[in-house]
């Protein structure tokens, strides 16, 4: 993937995400497409561009919302890394794969995000841990599935199973 | 699961600890982001407002049909504070005339004026935070516009929160609820006006004490901020929802819910602080 179409693509997701997706919440909480682009980047276009995407996310989404910048580069390079990590193992063409890389991406971003509101002494409402980590799950998981299969068919021209 | 080879670990470790410095080094505000984060914002945020414009203009016109029962209820409990407020009325207008009095008394004698917020700058919400846990905006007024960190922000309902980050045509605010700074407060008695302390909490409520033991209020009763701190005097907070009784406790505790809806802000008003002019000069 060439980096003009990973610059752009970083910034339309951040767009989508900032203005349109926050319109739908459920208890509070919504889907984080940037989440979902950057597993799906990491898985079907290897390391490297994963690795970009990551940086421009979370570069977009620390700059201009986070207690301190360069929290979600680190989520998401992790996130990417941790991908390319198990990425031989991967069977890409299944659709329960992004299924579980999304809902364990979720739980990953979470569980690192918490632990650097933690650290920074940002309040953290516990009750609502579970809540947001399940519905987000769903919510990225629902909104993953139909984009991976949307970016199969296009970009590599067949079905997914 | 394949192994990294060792200059890749190594790449990776450092990247990690640059990460974690500049973290470090970004968390608890700044009074003027890097010129990198300056540029990111600058060329997004064009491109954010105009989005964000036509995602509120949807919004509110879809807004009113998808509350229109919830609209109908509250139209009946606006009607019955009408009717309370009226009453009010009366008994103001008339302790007015006696402020009118009081303050040409307060001419007479020649009285140094205190208090009077008349620098703030107005500023409309750019965009909002897109995840899960906090409610921290971004708004469309930076250092060229006067804005400082720390600075208060406040909107029709009351204080709102404070400036954390500030770019040159934007800032990043965080609201109340989400940073665990103290807000000093003073209850808005006739009698005895009370001072205490409050603390932001992720449940949209705000916790803290009254400093007198003695102290005698009740749910509902009103809180402003005091002026101690980096907060304006005289900002209106919300009201008391609770008083816990601690035993443990030497001081009286609150749990207090503020008057602004986090989720609906789109415009605010920003004092700019004096505090970190003074340090700017002082370096």
């Amino acid at each position: 993937m060439k980096a003009f179409w990973l610059v752009l693509s970083s910034l339309l997701v951040y767009l989508i995400q900032t203005t349109f997706i926050l319109n739908f919440r459920f208890y509070g909480v919504t889907a984080n497409l940037p989440l979902i682009y950057v597993v799906m980047v990491a898985l079907l276009f290897g390391n490297r561009a994963g690795l970009v995407a990551a940086a421009l996310s979370g570069l977009f989404l620390d700059v201009l919302y986070a207690h301190a910048v360069g929290v979600n580069i680190f989520i998401f390079c992790t996130i990417a890394i941790l991908i390319d990590l198990f990425d031989e193992a991967l069977f890409k063409d299944n659709s329960l794969t992004p299924l579980m890389l999304i809902v364990l991406g979720t739980v990953v971003y979470h569980v690192l995000f918490l632990a650097h509101a933690y650290f920074f002494n940002l309040p953290i409402f516990v009750g609502k841990v579970f809540a947001v980590i399940a519905i987000e799950s769903v919510f990225n998981a629902l909104i993953g599935l139909l984009l991976y299969k949307y970016v199969i068919r296009r970009w590599f021209g067949y079905e997914l199973r | 699961m394949h192994a990294y080879p060792k200059w890749k670990k190594i790449i990776i470790i450092i990247v990690s600890i640059l990460l974690l410095t500049f973290m470090g080094i970004s968390a608890g505000g700044r009074s003027s982001v890097s010129v990198v984060e300056n540029l990111v914002a600058e060329v997004v945020y064009p491109i954010q407002k105009f989005f964000y414009g036509i995602n509120q203009s949807i919004g509110d016109r879809i807004e009113p049909i998808a509350e229109l029962y919830k609209n109908a209820r509250e139209n009946e409990a606006l009607k019955e504070e009408v009717e309370s407020l009226r009453a009010q009325v009366v008994s103001l207008t008339l302790d007015q005339r006696e402020l009118i009095e009081l303050r040409e008394l307060k001419g007479a004698l020649r009285y140094v004026e205190t208090e009077s917020i008349q620098n703030f700058v107005s500023a409309s919400v750019l965009s909002k935070d897109p995840g899960n846990w906090y409610e921290n905006f971004v708004i469309d007024a930076g250092s060229e516009d006067g804005v400082t960190k720390n600075s208060a922000v406040i909107n029709g309902s009351g204080l709102v929160g404070m400036v954390y980050d500030v770019g040159t045509n934007w800032s990043k605010v965080v609201t109340l609820i989400d940073k665990r700074s103290t807000i000093s407060f003073s209850s808005v008695g006739i009698i005895a006006p009370y001072d205490g302390q409050i603390i932001g909490s992720a449940d949209h409520i705000l916790r803290g004490q009254i400093f007198d033991p003695t102290a005698k209020m009740s749910p509902g009763d009103l809180l402003v901020t005091s002026g101690l701190g980096i907060f304006p005097k005289g900002i209106v907070i919300g009201e008391i929802k609770e008083l816990i009784d601690n035993r443990d406790a030497l001081l009286p505790e609150v749990v207090v819910e503020p008057f602004v809806d986090f989720q609906s802000i789109k415009k605010v008003m920003v004092i700019p602080s004096v505090t970190v002019d003074t340090e700017a000069e002082s370096e």
